[in-house]
């Protein structure tokens, strides 16, 4: 699953480890969310988008996705 | 207090009394003193190299399970490998008891069944709870 939460974290010029704390996780688990090693469960993922005040889709894209949805932000 | 509650958070606490339980039981089962102290020495490395795994993504995986829900998922799919690694040697061993003539091989048919009870059982529960 892509995502954009690599882009949205450093733009809040927060580390892996920061956000890691802010949402209750491990910073390996930020981690593997931004390599699209790791596909979060629904409430982490509701969780992050709450957190960046983007919706989930905007967020969280299927590959073939990659520059269609920009109008997700809230 | 706090390096007794850091043990029990990292496992280790639960490895040492596995490793007494393990040592007395042995002793009592009249195992030579050096096996005995030997299975419970192999427990207790195992506590410490959770404690002090340090950095390791790994064996903080091991020691905390349940510290997020990705750890959790990766202990739920290890179980599950594991589970299948297991069954698969005890159908193997059940065939090659079967095959040498033995009509009741013990324990592989024991264990065949319990495992087969404890997946319809435990597949029915999460059927019913969605």
């Amino acid at each position: 699953m892509r995502n954009r939460v690599r882009e949205l974290r450093a733009d809040h010029g927060l580390s892996q480890g920061d956000l890691a704390q802010r949402l209750g996780v491990s910073r390996q688990t930020v981690n593997a969310i931004e390599t699209e090693r790791y596909t979060p469960s629904l409430p982490l993922a509701l969780g992050l988008a709450a957190f960046f005040e983007v919706s989930v889709e905007y967020l969280f894209f299927a590959p073939q996705h990659t520059n269609g949805n920009t109008g997700g932000k809230t | 207090m706090m390096r007794v509650k850091s043990m029990v958070q990292h496992g280790t606490a639960q490895a040492v009394v596995l490793a007494v339980v393990v040592f007395v039981v042995a002793l009592a089962g009249h195992v030579p003193l050096g096996l005995a102290a030997a299975l419970g020495a192999i427990m207790i490395a195992y506590g410490l190299l959770l404690l002090l795994g340090g950095r390791s993504e790994f064996i903080s995986a091991l020691a905390r399970p349940s510290e997020d829900e990705r750890t959790f998922a990766v202990h739920l799919r290890a179980s599950a490998v594991a589970g299948n690694v297991l069954v698969a040697v005890i159908v193997a061993a059940f065939l090659v008891e079967l095959a040498r003539g033995d009509q009741n091989p013990q324990p592989w048919m024991q264990l065949g069944a319990l495992f087969g009870v404890c997946y319809l059982a435990a597949a029915l529960w999460f059927v019913r709870r969605g």
